[in-house]
């Protein structure tokens, strides 16, 4: 009888957390759809829409997060933006604020040399995450998305793909031959490429089915998550240049990172 | 409501550690929250990249997510990056720390810091309370706001130590927005304290601030505190259509 108490107890307990759970996913999911609107404000009829949840819950949990200050009322009409809080919280020190600073001026002098977005990434799990970009193209828009699954199609996700171990890094590919990588026939394969790719720190290859030029090198610090940059090409001729250019901002960072590890 | 309260509290507590892992039992202790509950919501942190686990052993950390969501364009992102590399300086300069706050929903914020040691660094919270008496930023920052959030921050917090009547207090903030500064002997730090505030159109108020061990830095660092602030001013004016 006591052992049924308990029993009932503990379920109790997990189908409340459940219920926690669900609810957090979707603070995550309207918070990450403010932020990636670059500004923006947005209404929660939009987010709602957007994102697929009900009106009420999303109205009540905008206005949690906006006293929170993670979100901030800009007015009736306009809706939400991003509040202090989705600045703050990045103000604290850890290993990707500081892979962000060191970045941060290196990446932005390539985006502006080469007239393209540069964006640095990290892997999380198994998603790809963007920490920061930068955008010297004011036609091109933001992603829309913080974190990504792919990893065949862009430089940053081959890169950083190749830095996970083999069985992790099958799991990012789940077609074989992967349809934008076709050259890639068996895991074998993927495997002799992915160990090339860790060796250059180094990808440059056609991104399908955009036919854009993509390049990216790998950031490999003591002390620090593997992470990498990546960019598209819109000036094929310079493709050299941008090379050996892109190579020097690599390293720039690699360098900051380790010099700060020394003195700290 | 509480549920996610509970879950942003655990949240903050592992960012405010700077790095140091923290385990869901140190959380459950700190946070007041049950120890399945907490599990959970780490895992959920975690899933989504605002966590990541060091060891099982040794806990969770900050995850990426936590710099991408600040990354993309906002008005506090602008503030941050416009004040980055002033502050900096001004820090290196003066051999201080320096802050950026700003006020939101009568709270203060903390944006951006720099020039912390092991021996001076933030306080462990996000937002805290007002201490109008010690510190340069609530001064600074109860000045420029408007006359109705001053009004009702004032209800709050009460008249400070030393000032007789409300009018008397608005004076006072008149006079810090008027000078966008303000300098003045803390007896609890034993310090001076100083400070600039920031007004930019289409920008909240924010203010910086820093404190010198003696009266002869003053008028050097207020001279740099008040260039700091237009140069951060400039930075937020020029509204560079290029930041990601």
């Amino acid at each position: 009888m006591l052992g049924g108490i308990i029993i009932y107890h503990i379920e109790i307990i997990i189908s409340y957390c459940e219920i926690i759970m669900k609810s957090l996913m979707k603070a995550f999911d309207i918070l990450e759809y403010v932020v990636l609107q670059d500004g923006r404000p947005v209404t929660s009829s939009e987010v709602a829409e957007s994102i697929g949840l009900n009106l009420a819950t999303t109205s009540r949990i905008m206005v949690e997060m906006g006293g929170r200050g993670y979100l901030e009322k800009v007015s009736r009409k306009s809706g939400y933006r991003p509040g202090p809080m989705s600045a703050a919280i990045a103000n604290r020190d850890n290993v990707y604020h500081r892979l962000a600073q060191a970045a941060l001026n290196p990446v932005t002098e390539l985006a502006v040399q080469i007239g393209m977005p540069v964006n640095l990434a990290v892997m999380s799990g198994t998603h790809r995450i963007m920490l920061f970009y930068y955008n010297s193209a004011p036609q091109w828009k933001p992603w829309s998305k913080l974190a990504f699954e792919d990893a065949e199609n862009t430089a940053t996700g081959r890169l950083l793909a190749a830095t996970l171990p083999e069985n992790i890094a099958e799991t990012l590919f789940p077609q074989m031959p992967p349809p934008f990588w076709p050259e890639v026939l068996n895991y074998a394969q993927l495997h002799r490429e992915l160990a090339k790719i860790r060796q250059n720190g180094f990808v440059s290859f056609m991104s399908e089915p955009d036919g854009v030029p993509v390049m990216g090198y790998l950031i490999m610090a003591a002390g620090y998550p593997p992470a990498a940059i990546g960019f598209g090409i819109h000036d094929e001729e310079r493709t050299a240049d941008i090379r050996r250019l892109s190579g020097d901002i690599a390293a720039r960072i690699v360098q900051k990172l380790e010099s700060e590890n020394k003195t700290y | 409501m509480k549920s996610l309260y509970k879950a942003l509290d655990l949240l903050e507590y592992i960012i405010l550690q700077d790095g140091r892992p923290i385990t869901p039992s140190e959380l459950a202790e700190n946070c007041n929250v049950n120890i399945t509950s907490c599990v959970r919501m780490v895992k959920t942190f975690t899933e989504r990249g605002y966590l990541i686990q060091v060891s099982r052993r040794d806990g969770y950390i900050g995850g990426p997510a936590l710099v991408t969501a600040s990354a993309y364009d906002s008005v506090y992102y602008r503030m941050r990056q416009a004040a980055s590399s002033p502050i900096g300086r001004l820090s290196i300069l003066l051999e201080c720390m320096v802050n950026l706050s700003i006020i939101h929903n009568d709270r203060r914020y903390l944006l951006y810091v720099c020039g912390q040691t092991q021996k001076y660094h933030v306080y462990p919270v996000f937002s805290k309370p007002w201490d109008y008496q010690n510190t340069a930023t609530e001064r600074l920052l109860l000045s420029g706001c408007d006359a109705t959030t001053r009004h009702r921050i004032i209800q709050k917090i009460g008249l400070p130590e030393g000032i007789a009547s409300y009018d008397e207090l608005i004076h006072q903030l008149d006079a810090y927005k008027k000078a966008q500064g303000v300098a003045f002997f803390s007896e609890t730090f034993k310090r001076w304290i100083i400070g600039g505030l920031i007004l930019a159109d289409g920008y909240p108020p924010a203010a910086i601030a820093f404190n010198v061990k003696s009266e002869g830095e003053v008028p050097l660092a207020i001279e740099q505190a008040l260039s700091c602030v237009k140069e951060i001013e400039a930075g937020l004016a020029l509204n560079a259509g290029f930041i990601c």
